[in-house]
Order: C-alpha cells, then structure tokens, then sequence
C-alpha cells in the first residue's frame, strides 16, 4: 500500500505521450504504420469468435469482418493471446451501423459494436465460447466498455461500466457526461482510424486513482473518460473493491443491432470491417506492440487404440465414430474415406462410418482423414461380420398364470447359455472401475 | 429372472394397469434366444401420462418474427410430432392493459382498459385455436407483470401492476404485482377473469392448467405474497364457478432437491392441483468447455425424478416437467448442444427414466427456435427460417433432438399407462434405459437408450394377452440423424419390424442409440 502514497506516473503515461504526435496530423489524410507482425486483425489464430444465427464473424477477407447484424443474430470476436491493464489498441476500420431510422427498415433504433475491456478469464484460450464475454451481461465478464452507437441519427461514443447491483443481476450504466457525438461521423462508410488508450493513475486515494480512457479517431480526441478505483459490486453479486489502475482482462468486440431477424448485411448494410489492428500494453514497461502468436501446427495420426466390437451381424447396420480412428490437435474439419481392398466401402453420414454387411467375415477397412491442408492420417481396422440370426419367438406356451402371481421383475437377465460369459464380463468391467 | 416387484422399487398396481384376472404367458429365461439381454413388462404406475410436448409461445407470431414465420409448417410440425401438451408465456398485460377498475372483486369485461381482441390475444387464439384442433393440453403460464411490455398497437408499455423497466428501481423484464392498492388481489383478478372468458367465452377446452410465476424465487421475493395471489385466483375461479374446470400447476421450481420443493411449495402452502419442476440439471458428453465428458448416469435421472414423484405422491399430486433441456447453457437461450445428437439421446433418456419414476409430463423448453424479445433463442427442437442462420440448408431445419422427442411423442399418447422397465441399475446394465407404454388404443409402445460404446441385443419379455404381436422399429443415432438439406420436420423413417407375437420383442439398440418399438398406427 506504501507504494500507492506517491501519485505514480506509470511508465505507460510516458509511452502514450510520446505516441501522440502521431495523431498531431489532421483527420484527412492521417495515417498510421502497423507492422505485418503487429496486424492482429489479419491473425485468426489470435482470436476466439462464437456467431449466433446468421450472424458472421470471420477473417475470410482476410481481416476481422462482422456481418448479418441484427435482433436475431450475435457477432463476438475476443483476443485471446493477452490480457493487460494500461494499453493503446489501434485499428483501422469501417464501423457501417446505420441504424433503422437511417434506412428506413424495421426494427428499434440503434446498431452498435461494443468493446469490452477486462474481461475477467483464467486462460481465454481455453475457454470455448469466451468471445460471448465481449457483451457485457453475458458471463458477466467484462468491466468496462466503449460503445460506438448508432442510435436516433447520431453517432455515439459511450463509456459504460459493468457490475452488478441490487442483488439483480448484471447492469451496466453509462460514466456521467460520457456519451457523446462523435465529431467525426465513424458512420459514414468509410474508414477510420480508432486509437483507444487506457492510462493509470495510481494514488492511495480512490477519487483520484483509478484509469483514464481516451478514444480518437483520425487522430482527433473525440472522448474521455476517468473510471476510478473503489468498491463495485462484482458479478457474484458482492461488494469488492476494483482497482481499474491494476486490473487485467481480455478485450473483445460484440456487435448487434435493432433490425429484425432475417435482416442482414445484404439488406441493411450493417457491418464492421477491421484491419490493421494492434495492442500494445504498456504493463511492466513495454511499449511495443502485441506480436501475433505463433501458427499453430496441427498434427494428425492414427488412433491406434481404437477398439472395435468383438464382432457384427450381418444385417445390422455398423457405425464407427471417425474421429475416434484419428487424434487430430487441429481445427480443420476433417474428411474421411473408408474402402475395402481399395474399393469405397459404406458410407461416411455425419463424421461416421455406417455400412450394413450382408456377407460375414473378416474385413480390414482403410479409413483415411484429411484436412483442409492436405495433412492426412490412414488407419486399417479389422471388422469381424458373423451371421445374424433371427431370434425365434418362444412357441406358445401352456403355462399361462394370473398376473395377480406374476413376479416378474424390472431389472434383467441375459439368457442361458450366453449370460454366464456376459455377466463374468459386467463383473470384470465393475471391478476395473472399481 | 425373478425379481420381485418390491425389488424393482415401483409399487405394486392396484388402481390401474391391466385388466385383473387377464392371463400372461409365463416365459423361461431358457425360452429366449442366446446373446439377449431379458428385460420384463410387468406392472403400470398408478398415474397415466399426462402429455409430452413443449413450450410453445406466442412470439413466434409476433412483431419480430412475424414476416419470416410461415404457420402452415407450425400446423404440421403439431400434427406431424402429436405434440401432446405445451406451456405458453403469458402476461395480463396482453388483455387488461390497465386496471379495469379499482375494485379487484368486480373485473370490468366492458372497461377500455380491458382488450381481449389486442393483437397479442390474437397471437393467443391462434396458439389455442391449433392446440384446440389437435387435442394439446395447455398449460397458460402467468409469468408475472411484464414490465418491458409494449404493446404492438402502440399504446402500452410497462405493467400498470408491475411498473415500466427502468423506472423507480424496475430492473427485471419480468416482476411480481406491486402497484395499485392492492396488487395480490388486482393480479388474481386479473387472471381469474382471463381464466372465464377463454372457457366459458371462447369455449376452449384445451386449457388443462394455469401456473403462476414458474421459478417464483426469480420473480417474486415476498414468497406471502405468491401464496396469496394463489389463493385469490382459485377462489376468485370458484366463484366463476370453473374451479373444477382447469388445474393449477406449479411452482415449476428450479432448486433440483426433492426436500426444498417438499418444504418450500408443498406442505400444504400452495394449492397446486398438479406439481412441476423446471429441470436443466442433466447432460450428456457436451460440455461447455468443449471438454467431452462422461454423461448424467440413468440412475441419477431415475433417482432425482423418483424422489420428486414420491414427495409428491405424499400430498396427493402427480409430477411433472414444466420445462426442461440440458445443462450446457451458454446464455439462457443458447446451450452448447443445441444442434447436436448428444442432446437428441440425453432428452430420450431424460424421458425414459423420469416415466420409469412416475413422472407424468415433460415439456421441452422450446419447441422452435425464434425472436424472444429480439433474441434468437436457439434452443428449439428445429430451427427457424433459414435466413436466421448462416447455415440452414432449408427453412424449418430439424436438430437431431426433434427427431428423438417427436418420436416418443408420435408413439405415445395422453393416458398412457407407464410400464417401468429400467428402475434399479444396480442390478442391471447401466447404460441401457427401457420403459414401456400402453396406450389408451390398447397399442404398445417400448422407448429404449443405450449411451453404452457397444451395440446391446435385447430381449423384451410381454407375456400380457393384450400384448403386441408385431412391432415397427425406430432407431436413431448420430449416423442416421438426417442433417442438412435432409432435415426435415418429419418422423424418422422406420428401420424394420419386429415379431413379438410369442411375447418376446427383439431388437438391438446401437451403441449411442435410441430405439423406439411400436404397434401404434
């Protein structure tokens, strides 16, 4: 606490002063370098997206691009690789958001790309879905935002803190006189230049300690806002004290609009195109910009303790889950072939193998799995197929008994014969787990 | 094989089940062919069925989904599934859009602030008119004051009884009555004149239940204040004298223990007619995480409904499922099994081994997927138009589990006798689930799963007299689920036929499989 009596101007105050002159240049014609090894929008391996309904959010262009924005649909993309407190985050974008009233559509006024700071993960990366996060009230993960909103003919920029209150549920408010007209339309479809920073102030007081967060565009300060460091109450719905000055997270973009759903980009031309973008954190002193992580490097093999049934019945169908016949680290889909003495044999129906054998016997079946890079895995597996039989129905019996004496039970038994192998086998398979 | 019933935990049948004095073919476990597994018809619950189905809202029709909804395929998809019974959303705030009056003992049917011709009425009448035509039983949940209402005309918004979002600490879309003089007395007026005009009025006589606040702890907090309004609104229908006309269902808790649904709603508190539970508690392999997992055990589905079926059972009330899905939520209205088999095969087993328990309803939460609110809520047994998608091959796209519920709703019936199978999985496999149904047509259906990694040959032993000779078999798996283009809302297309005429009915279900025997037309 000693260490918090001195006002402390962090080495990332410095780091964002120096970078200002950038944005000394006018809007028209302002510009700003990113090295190829800094453009995170281009990397989707940095990056977690979930797309609810026909919403899309995909590098496919080769950036971050959301589309199909609209009541029915949910577009998140969260950075995944780091988490930092003190930062400058820069991209270059068309952030399109007309809103209804701007087109004339249907639906409730406004379209918006919200993006979430300090969302509150372990690890994001080994989290499925943590792009979700990115809306403030789903997970309750995210603390702060910055809104971009187009709502009612303006083009809004607002700050809005997240925490819950009253024992309700997730709220989140707008920071007072935080919510401004951009000066610069950012909804004009064209792009733009965003720089957001966050910069802290660290004290012993908590009216002064706490993080500064300034948004530019084309280099004009468009807002700012002063979140301080106190007693907030957190998503378990608990009093605890936050300091913004200190706290970490992920950040992650969420865009939705007011339009109904069925309504997409085609139609309303609602969308988010995002290039160039780089974080730099300035934590611990750093003052250069996030690096993409590395690509990861898929492998693929055989499973080759995979296990198939002890035998089949010949007309009964066969289904072997393929991915359990491969161990694959990647996240291509996979394509699968399977044949017989070279022949194609059954078919692959949703990511399975299913043939129905009409002859018995021993068959090794080569399946192969390739992915969208042409790495590829073979791997042989020995069915044994033996003659199905019909079970015969028991002749008809003159034993009959009054229900009223039956005591036939619930549970089971397997017949003569069969059952004492099968019940030793239950045994020996209950004792294993045991 | 022979366990006594008493062993099999169910009691024996002395009110219902077959015929007293009807001869049963006894059969010797030497009598059934090698390499089955034998498994027992023997005796009916005390309760029939009481409907499967789901929830099944009027905002499929509403403003935000209107212009993609095509009704000819809801008409079908109700008549092609026998969908059974469904719970709707509903509010005062769609017909008494003001308080008629100030005196809650006298509802004013002539007041302008009372409109059962509103559109949103008309989305109901379209629901009920369907439910009517198919034989639906409907449950007509009064949520609460709706306080993010707005009506479609334009003129309301908020709740005259529970206030307007936003305003004077109103922080739920959905909150209990608190204004006027008297909220309790205005709410049960309120749904006690709804409760008249649509059966005695309109004339409907699919409305089975009404339930108030489903998971009352999330909306009301004075728990007094439930209890009254509950009171008021069965004395207040007593008084319209259709007290005996319609049930009241409840408190479709979300607390998962048998105890506090025993302490907390019955004893005796509330006058339920008919207990339910809303239920997300179980699983199968999916995770959120995206970490396969071991599924929920038959025997934990088994247990916890068998435990809510007997606390029940002590105050005279049947059990059911007022919604249900599985665990793997995402947000409220995204799980992360929606589109999967995993979730097809848990919801079979869920309904198998809640029937084997007693449990009389189940109602899937939703039906279909559309807007709720400006949300796509996605949990729906098929998707919704195609354009709501990124990847619907076809509008209405079947998930793999409507091709499990709509079979085991297509197979059964209401008042269906349940016939437990698989009680004790100590004694048995624990991967296999079975129960048998005898429908009121006198036809037989037997529902059975296996979350087993092997194939298991079963032998069902039926030695009734009134047993089926010959059975058609269904099967689903992940393999066979239709997906794509080939998704359409329709029963799955029948595997083969089985003869049980000597009282046994063979078949295999595959491994990861659900099979489904009926001799229903």
């Amino acid at each position: 606490m000693k260490k918090l009596r001195m006002i402390t101007a962090v080495f990332a105050a410095a780091a964002i002063l120096a970078a200002m002159p950038l944005f000394a240049a006018s809007a028209e014609g302002y510009s700003y370098e990113i090295a190829e090894e800094n453009d995170l929008a281009s990397w989707r391996y940095d990056w977690n997206t979930v797309e609810i309904g026909s919403g899309k959010t995909g590098f496919e262009s080769g950036n971050l691009k959301m589309e199909n924005i609209n009541q029915g649909t949910a577009n998140y993309a969260l950075y995944k690789t780091n988490k930092f407190n003190e930062f400058q985050l820069d991209f270059y974008a068309n952030l399109y958001l007309p809103s209804p009233s701007d087109t004339g559509k249907d639906g409730t006024d406004y379209a918006n790309l919200y993006l979430t700071f300090y969302i509150d993960f372990d690890d994001a990366s080994l989290v499925e879905n943590a792009a979700m996060a990115a809306c403030p009230w789903t997970m309750n993960k995210g603390w702060f935002s910055v809104c971009f909103e187009r709502i009612q003919g303006y083009s809004k920029i607002q700050f809005l803190v997240n925490e819950t209150f009253d024992g309700h549920g997730e709220t989140r408010y707008f920071l007072d006189k935080d919510c401004v007209t951009a000066s610069t339309d950012w909804c004009d479809n064209k792009y733009h230049w965003f720089r957001i920073t966050a910069q802290s102030t660290r004290t012993a007081d908590f009216a002064t300690s706490g993080c500064t967060y300034t948004v530019y565009i084309d280099g004009e300060k468009e807002a700012e806002t002063f979140l301080c460091d106190r007693i907030y109450s957190n998503t378990n719905l608990a009093w605890e004290e936050v300091r913004f000055s200190e706290k970490k997270g992920y950040f992650g973009f969420w865009a939705s609009s007011g339009y109904g759903m069925g309504m997409g980009t085609a139609e309303t031309g609602a969308m988010a195109d995002i290039k160039n973008l780089s974080v730099t954190s300035f934590d611990g002193g750093n003052d250069t910009p996030y690096p993409r992580s590395a690509m990861p490097v898929a492998n693929i093999s055989a499973n080759n303790s995979f296990s198939p049934e002890a035998s089949y019945e010949t007309g009964e169908d066969i289904e072997i889950r393929l991915a359990d016949l491969f161990e694959y680290d990647g996240e291509d889909k996979l394509t699968y072939t399977a044949s017989y003495n070279g022949e194609p044999i059954g078919e692959i129906k949703n990511n399975y193998f299913v043939w129905n054998p009409t002859e018995e016997g021993v068959y090794d079946i080569d399946f192969t799995a390739v992915t969208a890079d042409d790495l590829s895995a073979a791997n042989k597996v020995r069915l044994r197929v033996v003659k199905g039989a019909a079970p015969v129905q028991p002749a008809e019996s003159s034993d009959k008994v009054s229900e009223k004496t039956s005591k036939k039970g619930c549970g089971s038994s397997v017949s003569a014969g069969f059952s004492g192998i099968v019940l030793l086998a239950v045994f020996a398979l209950r004792k294993k787990r045991a | 094989m022979a366990i006594s019933l008493s062993a099999c935990g169910t009691k024996p049948d002395s009110s219902a089940g077959v015929s007293a004095g009807k001869d049963i073919i006894s059969i010797s476990d030497s009598a059934i062919a090698a390499g089955y597994a034998r498994y027992d018809v023997t005796s009916a619950l005390k309760r029939k069925t009481e409907g499967f189905g789901a929830q099944f809202d009027t905002c499929v029709l509403d403003r935000n989904n209107k212009h993609l909804t095509d009704w000819e395929v809801y008409k079908k998809a109700v008549k092609t599934s026998n969908l059974q019974a469904v719970r709707i959303r509903f509010y005062p705030e769609m017909y008494e859009r003001m308080n008629d009056n100030s005196d809650p003992d006298t509802f004013d049917f002539e007041s302008p602030n009372v409109d059962f011709n509103s559109i949103e009425m008309g989305y109901l009448y379209k629901l009920l008119d369907l439910f009517e035509e198919n034989g639906v039983r409907v449950d007509l949940s009064w949520y609460g004051c709706r306080s993010t209402f707005a009506s479609e005309d334009g003129k309301i918004t908020g709740s005259w009884l529970g206030g307007k979002y936003g305003e004077n600490g109103v922080n739920n879309w959905m909150v209990q009555p608190s204004l006027t003089e008297k909220p309790a007395e205005e709410f049960a007026e309120s749904v006690a004149a709804c409760l008249y005009y649509l059966i005695e009025v309109k004339k409907y006589t699919c409305l089975y239940e009404y339930s108030l606040f489903p998971e009352p702890e999330g909306v009301i907090k004075d728990m007094d204040l439930y209890g009254k309004i509950a009171a008021l609104t069965k004395e207040k229908l007593a008084g319209y004298g259709i007290a005996d006309k319609i049930l009241f269902s409840g408190p479709a808790d979300y607390g998962n223990n048998a105890e506090n649904l025993k302490n907390k709603y019955l004893s005796g508190k509330y006058p339920y007619d008919k207990v339910d539970s809303s239920v997300y508690c179980f699983h199968g392999t999916t995770s959120v995480s995206g970490v396969e997992r071991a599924p929920s055990p038959n025997a934990a589905m088994y247990e916890f409904a068998k435990n809510h079926v007997d606390v029940c059972e002590e105050f005279g009330a049947s059990w059911g499922v007022a919604e249900c899905g599985t665990s793997n939520f995402i947000t409220a209205v995204t799980n992360a099994d929606t589109e999967l088999y995993d979730r097809a095969i848990t919801m079979a087993r869920f309904l198998i081994n809640l029937c084997n328990a007693g449990c009389t309803n189940i109602k899937y939460f939703v039906f279909g997927d559309c807007s709720y609110d400006g949300i796509l809520n996605e949990e729906g047994l098929f998707r919704f138009a195609r354009s709501a998608y990124s990847d619907s091959a076809i509008d209405y796209q079947a998930k793999p589990v409507w091709y499990a519920w709509s079979l085991l709703m297509r197979y059964t019936d209401i008042g269906s006798e349940v016939y437990p199978i698989t009680v004790n999985y100590d004694d048995g496999d624990d991967e296999v689930c079975i129960t048998a149904f005898r429908l009121p047509d006198g036809s037989w259906t037997y529902a059975a799963a296996n979350i087993g990694g092997g194939q298991k040959k079963i032998a069902l032993v039926n030695g009734r007299a009134d047993r089926p000779s010959s059975m058609k078999i269904f099967r689903l798996t992940a393999a066979s689920t239709p997906s794509g283009a080939d998704a359409e809302l329709k029963i799955i297309d029948k595997y083969g036929d089985a003869d049980a005429s000597g009282g046994v009915a063979y078949f295999t279900i595959p491994a990861n499989g659900i099979a489904v025997l009926s001799d229903k037309e």
